[in-house]
């Protein structure tokens, strides 16, 4: 039970308020499609590395990086070590980021276009809305479930709490763009940060580091420790998300946004550099989250009664039946405690005797229970008045989010798909009134696919393949792009059309790639397409410079 | 160096970090927002 009461919806609703308030007045200052989408190139370390921080936390990151934690332990830290690296190293070096903040271009497939062809623009530009769009799509979702969990709103009213944070985002993004979107984000931030600490704090005080570390040794299985030993995990996973992250921060439309509104391509790679230490608290610190809710409900848990005579198989069979029940009751009144021994005994049993099918829905439901621990354990331990506060950091960071990311994908529909479609020159005033009706179109879609899609396998998995369908392929082109010279446009095709194809290998449930092999595919794959198709096809003005 | 021990350096390093950019986002924020703002102002004005 809940303990969100009227001071915590009025601290809420008020932080709500004042974020559309900031993010509309400073509406007056957007004159045109550069202020609109990169402010004018005017923006600064500390509130670049704010509004890009904000932008990439929201309650969904909370959530699924919490899920993460939950299921594989400490392991999963080694994603927050993965991302401080990638992310230092971008700003030391100024790899990628710097040459693109110089080209002065305010999309990634805009790049495309001035080194390959407006085909490859069009092309990236689709499975850029297209991934980012599945991307996003499940965010709703998710959230509603954190919102519903934690203030205690009924199932019926939930989809009505999403519509209001996504039209308080999607109004002060539509009006002000980037200008509006570096302003709220600042405040967005603070709040955020603040609310993150509450509630790192309060796990701690509930559980104790020496509980969470005793509960993944006692309920990991063996695992949760050792990152390269987790079947889950391991060496491929590593490298992918090595290659994924390095993506992430170069090409990432919302994250690319920052670095081309950033004052000078010095600030860029500032920005970054201080960015690499909340990016790893932004993984490390919500993983942790989830470890403490795996202490927290195993803490509260009765051991169940041995069963020395029970046939193996019965008794699968049994508990089976048990958890599909008891899933529908227990889990909707937060009773993870109930739930959990029996799984635990179901996973043994099941691996022991090759049960696979019973397996398989075992996972599930621990991946069921990972997404919503965190949030039962916050509901169960903070008091009125901190709830509020948290709420508050909370939809600070999923509004900042949504308009971050609103902005980032409405741009490159109206920029490089639509615009280039049309077969001519848009004024700046056009574009920016099709940029806005895009950030319109989007609200709309994800509102409805939130509706209807289920989300196959934990969300992180899910988050990372839909953007890995044309990280892969953009960061490959990209780079071939500025560093290699034969990299031709029908080469910049193929790359595109391979590397998405791998990834969607894991998202239709028939062909049922791992997430790493998906991941590694989608990378080997573009590159390969790149090479051939550029050694196979080369552009004409390539070929003919190189024979003059 | 066991991994728990590791996992612990980790996550008290990464809040500690958190807690100190935040804080130097938060004092030296300000300042950076009027600049953008006064910067913006003059082509405002301008159309």
């Amino acid at each position: 039970m809940t303990t969100f009461g009227l001071l915590d919806w009025l601290i809420t609703a008020a932080s709500l308020i004042v974020t559309l308030a900031v993010g509309v007045v400073v509406k007056r200052h957007v004159g045109n499609i550069e202020d609109f989408l990169v402010a004018n190139r005017g923006m600064g370390t500390y509130v670049g590395t704010a509004s890009l921080v904000s932008t990439e936390i929201g309650i969904i990151t909370y959530m699924y990086q919490a899920q993460f934690g939950f299921l594989a332990g400490f392991s999963a830290f080694v994603v927050g070590l993965v991302t401080i690296l990638v992310c230092y190293c971008v700003g030391r070096t100024g790899f990628v980021i710097t040459r693109l903040r110089e080209m002065e271009i305010m999309t990634i497939p805009e790049f495309f276009e001035r080194r390959y062809t407006r085909g490859v623009r069009i092309l990236a530009g689709i499975l850029m809305a297209f991934g980012g769009s599945l991307n996003l799509g499940i965010f709703p979702i998710i959230e509603a479930r954190f919102l519903s969990i934690t203030m205690g709103i009924d199932a019926r009213y939930v989809g009505w709490t999403m519509a209001v944070l996504l039209l308080v985002a999607l109004v002060y993004t539509a009006v002000g763009g980037m200008v509006s979107l570096i302003v709220t984000n600042y405040v967005q931030y603070l709040l955020l940060a603040a609310g993150t600490l509450i509630v790192t704090v309060a796990c701690l005080r509930a559980t104790g580091w020496t509980a969470m570390t005793a509960a993944v040794t006692a309920h990991g299985n063996g695992h949760g420790f050792d990152p390269f030993r987790d079947p889950d995990l391991g060496p491929a996973f590593v490298l992918w998300q090595l290659l994924l992250w390095t993506a992430f921060m170069t090409v990432w439309q919302s994250v690319a946004m920052r670095t081309f509104s950033t004052r000078d391509t010095r600030t860029g790679r500032k920005i970054f550099t201080l960015t690499s230490v909340l990016f790893l608290g932004r993984a490390v610190i919500p993983m942790a989250w989830g470890i403490a809710a795996l202490a927290f409900f195993w803490a509260r848990a009765e051991p169940l009664a041995p069963r020395f005579d029970a046939d193996p198989r019965m008794e699968i069979e049994r508990l089976d039946r048990e958890l599909a029940r008891d899933f529908e009751t227990e889990l909707p009144r937060g009773r993870i405690e109930a739930l959990l021994p029996r799984l635990e005994r179901l996973e043994t049993l099941a691996s022991t005797a090759g049960a696979e099918e019973a397996l398989a829905r075992a996972k599930g439901r621990r991946e069921e229970l990972g997404m919503v621990a965190m949030p039962w354990m916050l509901a169960a331990i903070l008091p009125t008045g901190v709830m509020g506060l948290m709420m508050a950091g909370m939809l600070a960071a999923s509004v900042s989010t949504y308009a971050g990311y609103f902005l980032g994908w409405s741009s490159v529909i109206a920029q490089d798909i639509v615009g280039p479609c049309l077969g001519r020159e848009l004024s700046g005033s056009a574009r920016l009134q099709i940029t806005r009706l895009m950030v319109v179109a989007l609200t709309a879609f994800i509102m409805v696919w939130s509706l209807v899609y289920d989300v196959p396998g934990p969300a992180y998995f899910y988050l990372q393949v839909t953007a890995n369908l044309f990280m892969a392929p953009t960061l490959i082109t990209v780079v071939a792009g500025l560093y290699w010279k034969r990299a031709s446009s029908a080469g910049a095709a193929l790359a595109f059309v391979l590397g998405a194809a791998a990834s969607l290998g894991y998202l239709l449930p028939d062909i049922g790639l791992s997430v790493a092999t998906a991941g590694n595919a989608s990378w080997a794959l573009a590159a390969l397409g790149l090479w051939l198709g550029s050694l196979a096809f080369p552009d004409r003005r390539a070929a003919s410079s190189e024979a003059a | 160096m066991s991994w728990q021990a590791f996992w612990a350096i980790v996550f008290f390093a990464s809040l500690a970090g958190f807690v100190i950019v935040s804080a130097l986002i938060a004092v030296h924020g300000v300042a950076e927002i009027r600049e953008l703002l006064d910067m913006l102002k003059p082509g405002r004005e301008k159309r």
